[in-house]
């Protein structure tokens, strides 16, 4: 009786029983992530059964690409995608200083690449955004297709020392940080004593001495990363140092390469040197500047074309290339930081803190950051303060915040090159600039633009600034205004030698407004001077509107002008009387503008009644610009409360409990796209929704892990999403490979709307033909700090261009039928902490500068979704806070689309604590305006709040904008109104409901046989006995 | 062996010993790998990623795996051994009482 071995059925048991514990634990777990598992699996879950008689066209967003039999034609729609992206990449490249006509190259010139960069080179950078290079070509390659003839010896130089050299990611613990979500780059630039161990090595040392072959040009690249939890603040160390200890100025070894390579022009064995910048973000000049360099063009990120684009650039219009007509997006500055942003970026811990919330990886309770740099952010500060200085006010060139100023501030010495510089291989000249108010009230700026080079082709920009009158009354109210802030912007063509055109913009009179946050609390119209100034530069327009005040006797001291500037080309506008009431509707719904940030104003807050603090203002810069961060404790009891992540219901009173699975009597049975021709706000919608159920809709909005659920009731198909900005981050199933757009940065850095749009519609084509509806991007948040990662994923460091550039892209994704979940709402300007860290900005500053960047595309595009954030807006998670998600972006813009919140991985976004905690978090979340969680899916989890009338409408709220984008995105191509969409049970799951059945009848089996091994030996042996006692 | 000729060694229950240390270490084996794709996942979704040890959890499991691992091999060994000095004890009883 082996077979009743007690010790064997015992284990046996003991290993079923832990078999059935991890099978019901681990479903109820795998259940919660069954959208990542579906994701991962490539599982869809809703699927529809098509009827085959139907002759509907169900192809309600079309490609611009088919073959003849009806198939996507992937070949072209990618050939498309590579045009509009060289052309976009080549458009964006800033050429910052060109001495001597240094560039473009001649044809047949023969140059080298320095730099391990030239073979290391990034073409996005990392983080979700990431995607790997899918281009065909390197940078010589690219090159030499121009005519020029690289190097091959030193390419092939540093393609030995590309093994050992070149950038790199460097995790937290190897950055010696102790906090999982952070990491660092290394540069790691080959020194010119590897560059010449290489060449006695392996070309007994004629690599460098033979160079003289191709003396027209060393061309340096260097190049800089950033990303997703990636900050740019550090200092590399070890071998890998930076000059200023910064990693966004040159590094040791940089520096030693690019002195050798100016020895070299010096001894007369090279005729220039050019520096390539591939970096998103601003490089600090300081000691870039002090080397011999003859041309420098930032070339940012450029994708799969990038390589093209540098050919392009470098050998100019007339050999087949292109002419630099990009412009700074940002402000380069000789030191970074010298930004009054500096002082309070980075980690930031509460000094002192009661009855937080425990702190996890993905929830840091316990940091903060201050904005107190106010509305001065990038060239607003520069400009602003350049201005003060030279109309000698509010101590602008006293010694605060001089960085790179021998003594006291000094523009010129701050301030390498300005927002919107770019030069160009030929010349420009403005005239005939005019201004005229419409009969809208908007304003007309007409300039003619005239090619006065001889030889090249190029394009110009015209920019339009405001300024406005800094006034007794905002000194009186805390407001702050900028010397200038771009309110438009047009792009002219080509224009050969000789040739001019006429550029024109309209600038609304809504650009007029300023924010009173202490006043009036809303937009007003103050008396004064307003300045509509054109330029090539923030700065050039500046000088504009300083002469045109000169020209009316204002006292200027233009010992510290770097120019004279033009005053006929600023035209003063005077509006005479204060006006409180013009702005304080919203142009786009009709709703009273009021305070909705003021919980997240220090010196507004209840809560930081006592932590009162000084904003930047240019009424005392000496005295107000930070120079230390804010301490801030977390003691008030208020405070403390607000930190919690959910504080309970509103109950309100008049809502009423929804219906379920009820179908109108006057509509019949509705199919979702049978909604296709009606508004968000037509009755039909509710008869739609009244067709759902509960479970459903919960559904709707916790399944959202790169998937977004159907219904079945309403035959909702469900779809697909994935990370962007810079391409999709899905390869095409046809050409298994991923396209890489240049990034956002370069996008902003063509000017050119027209450009980005019809990228924007490559871009959803890309979409459609990889069967994604969904797109995790782009991003809107602005450039704050040049340190911050996240910077080649959003567009700029002003609000007006982001607001533009995000317009013109996603008008063009969305015709193609794309959903774009913006990120990140709102003021996740830097990745340190940003899993919970709580953001403190005032009012103005938040709307005048942040949210700019989405206004447009939300109240005015049509935009159809958002991704908030991941920080806290005070103290609230963004993605609870009414202020921004329901206030600000749907009563005031008029938003119609769905908020996504960023990957559900903090507790303070309601997920990772105990369910009841979980669904309080998401029921206040849906009550402030987020719709769905980019989380794993669950039916079950609000089941608590069946019968509360005021969570189950806004659940229902939320579900109705999910389906309302599902419809209008090609989630609904092939979706007929005959079509029935099941929600099928995938694979994985029916496993784990047959384990769930299977394990208990093994365990039920295994523990009887163990009941009967001890039983068994008992009977038998008594059996036994009692065989010998009748034996005996 | 000599230690395997003391009565106590003799009366342990090495083969049970070594099914419950198997037991332990498959699952806990699971548990590792099972850890490191579920945190690997979540942190995925922010595109960073996780080693076998980033978390304590993570390193209790591994440790105890660990554990688990070397008892099982030495609950195996000594099984073995107890068999092979049993089987050899009783041959030599055999060959003492064919004497």
């Amino acid at each position: 009786m082996k077979i009743f071995e007690r010790s064997v059925w015992s284990l046996i048991t003991a290993f079923f029983a832990i078999f059935l514990i991890i099978v019901y634990v681990g479903s109820s777990i795998a259940m919660q992530y069954g959208a990542y598992i579906n994701s991962a699996l490539g599982i869809q879950l809703f699927q529809q059964i098509d009827n085959p008689n139907s002759d509907e066209d169900t192809e309600y967003y079309k490609s611009d690409y088919y073959y003849d039999d009806g198939a996507y034609n992937d070949a072209a729609m990618r050939a498309n995608s590579n045009d509009v992206a060289e052309r976009t990449a080549s458009e964006s490249t800033v050429l910052l200083w060109n001495n001597d006509d240094a560039l473009p190259l001649a044809k047949d010139s023969k140059i080298g690449f320095f730099g391990i960069a030239s073979q290391r080179y990034i073409y996005t950078g990392t983080g979700s955004g990431y995607l790997s290079y899918s281009g065909d070509k390197t940078i010589k390659d690219a090159v030499e297709a121009k005519g020029i003839d690289v190097y091959d010896t030193l390419w092939a130089g540093y393609t030995f020392l590309s093994g050992e050299y070149g950038y790199s990611l460097i995790g937290a613990s190897a950055s010696g940080v102790n906090d999982r979500n952070y990491g660092e780059y290394g540069i790691n630039e080959a020194p010119w004593s590897a560059i010449e161990k290489v060449d006695n090595s392996y070309f007994a040392g004629a690599m460098l001495k033979n160079y003289s072959a191709y003396e027209d040009a060393a061309v340096m690249v260097i190049s800089r990363n950033g990303g997703e939890d990636y900050d740019t603040n550090f200092a590399p160390n070890g071998d890998d140092r930076n000059l200023d200890g910064d990693y966004l100025d040159l590094s040791e070894q940089e520096n030693d390469v690019l002195t050798n390579l100016t020895r070299l022009k010096a001894e007369g064995h090279i005729k220039k040197v050019v520096l390539l910048i591939n970096s998103a973000t601003p490089l600090q000049l300081m000691n870039i500047a002090k080397l011999d360099i003859d041309a420098c063009l930032w070339v940012g990120m450029g994708g799969n074309k990038a390589p093209e684009q540098i050919a392009n650039v470098l050998v100019g219009d007339t050999d087949g290339g292109v002419t630099p007509s990009g412009h700074l997006v940002d402000t380069w500055a000789y030191d970074i930081s010298s930004a009054p942003a500096n002082a309070n970026f980075g980690d930031h811990t509460f000094t002192s803190s009661t009855g937080l919330p425990e702190v996890y990886t993905y929830t840091h309770n316990n940091k903060y950051l201050v904005y107190q740099e106010g509305i001065y952010v990038g060239y607003r500060y520069y400009e602003t303060r350049y201005e003060d200085a030279v109309l000698g006010m509010g101590g602008a060139d006293s010694a605060a915040g001089a960085y790179a100023s021998e003594g006291n501030w000094d523009y010129r010495e701050e301030v390498a090159y300005t927002f919107g510089h770019g030069e160009s291989y030929t010349d420009f000249e403005f005239s005939n600039y005019k201004v005229t108010r419409n009969a809208d009230g908007d304003y007309e700026v007409s300039v003619d633009v005239k090619n006065v080079g001889d030889t090249y082709s190029g394009k110009e920009v015209l920019q339009v600034y405001i300024q406005k009158p800094y006034t007794g009354y905002d000194k009186d109210n805390g407001i702050e205004k900028s010397a200038v802030e771009l309110v438009g912007f047009e792009k002219s063509d080509s224009l050969a030698p000789g040739a001019s055109q006429t550029l024109k913009t309209v600038v609304d009179d809504y650009e007029f407004k300023t924010y009173d946050a202490y006043g009036k609390g809303t937009y007003i119209l103050e008396k004064g001077d307003y300045y509509l100034a054109c330029g090539t530069s923030a700065h050039n327009a500046l000088n504009n509107i300083l002469a045109n005040k000169k020209a009316d006797g204002v006292r200027l001291n233009e010992s510290l002008m770097d120019e004279a500037g033009n005053a006929d080309l600023a035209e003063k506008i005077t509006i005479s009387n204060n006006d409180f009431e013009i702005f304080k509707t919203s142009p786009y719904t009709g709703a009273e503008v009021g305070n909705l940030f003021s919980n997240a104003d220090i010196n507004l807050y209840k809560g930081t009644k006592d932590q009162k603090i000084e904003y930047l203002s240019r009424e005392n810069w000496q005295t107000t610009y930070p120079s230390s961060a804010v301490s801030m404790s977390c003691l008030n009891a208020t405070m403390v409360a607000d930190m919690q992540y959910y504080t309970g219901i509103k109950e309100d009173p008049e809502a009423e409990m929804p219906k379920y699975e009820t179908v109108s009597e006057e509509y019949g049975q509705l199919n979702l796209v049978m909604l296709m021709e009606f508004g968000y706000d037509d009755p039909i919608w509710d008869a739609l929704m009244d067709q759902t159920t509960y479970a459903e809709q919960t559904y709707l909005v916790t399944y959202g892990a790169h998937v977004l659920a159907g219904a079945e009731s309403v035959n909702a198909p469900g779809g697909l999403s994935q990370n962007g900005p810079s391409g999709l981050n899905q390869a095409n199933p046809v050409l298994k490979s991923c396209m890489v757009f240049p990034c956002q940065v370069n996008m902003a850095a063509t000017w050119n709307k027209e450009l980005i749009e019809e990228l924007g519609e490559a871009f959803g084509m890309e979409m459609m033909h990889a069967g994604y509806e969904g797109l995790n991007g782009p991003g809107a948040n602005i450039h704050r700090s040049a340190h911050s990662g996240r910077n080649w994923e959003y567009y700029s460091e002003d609000g007006f261009i982001s607001g533009e550039m995000l317009s013109a892209e996603t008008t063009g994704m969305m015709r193609y039928g794309a959903i774009l979940y913006i990120k990140h709402m709102l003021l996740n300007d830097e990745e340190r902490n940003r899993y919970g860290v709580s953001i403190w900005a005032n009012e103005q500053s938040i709307r005048e500068i942040y949210a700019k960047a989405f206004e447009k595309a939300c109240a005015v595009t049509g935009l159809n979704g958002i991704m908030s954030s991941f920080n806290r807006i005070g103290c609230i998670w963004a993605g609870r806070h009414k202020g921004l998600l329901n206030d600000l972006l749907r009563v005031e813009w008029g938003f119609e689309g769905a908020v996504q919140s960023d990957a559900a991985v903090g507790r303070h976004m309601g997920v990772a604590n105990d369910e009841a905690t979980n669904a309080a978090i998401m029921a206040e979340a849906l009550l402030a305006g987020q719709d769905f969680w980019l989380w794993g899916g669950s039916k079950t989890i609000l089941d608590g709040y069946k019968d509360n009338a005021t969570v189950a409408c806004a659940l229902r709220e939320a579900a109705r904008r999910m389906l309302y984008t599902q419809l209008h995105s090609t989630a609904m191509n092939g979706v007929g109104t005959d079509t029935v969409i099941i929600q099928i049970t995938p694979w994985w799951e029916s496993v784990l409901n047959v384990l769930k059945i299977v394990a208990p009848i093994l365990v039920g089996v295994s523990g009887a046989m163990t009941v009967v091994s001890f039983v068994l030996p008992v009977v038998l042996k008594k059996k036994q006995g009692a065989q010998a006692d009748g034996n005996e | 062996m000599k230690f395997l000729e003391s009565g106590k060694m003799q009366k342990v229950p090495w083969g049970v010993f070594a099914g419950i240390c198997f037991i332990a270490l498959f699952w806990l084996t699971a548990g590792v790998i099972a850890a490191y794709i579920i945190t690997n996942a979540v942190a995925g979704a922010t595109n960073s990623s996780v080693g076998l040890f980033d978390n304590w959890y993570q390193t209790l499991l591994f440790v105890l795996d660990v554990v688990f691992i070397l008892l099982f091999a030495v609950c195996v060994v000594l099984f073995a051994l107890k068999r092979r000095y049993k089987s050899s004890a009783a041959a030599q009883n055999r060959g003492g009482a064919e004497k």
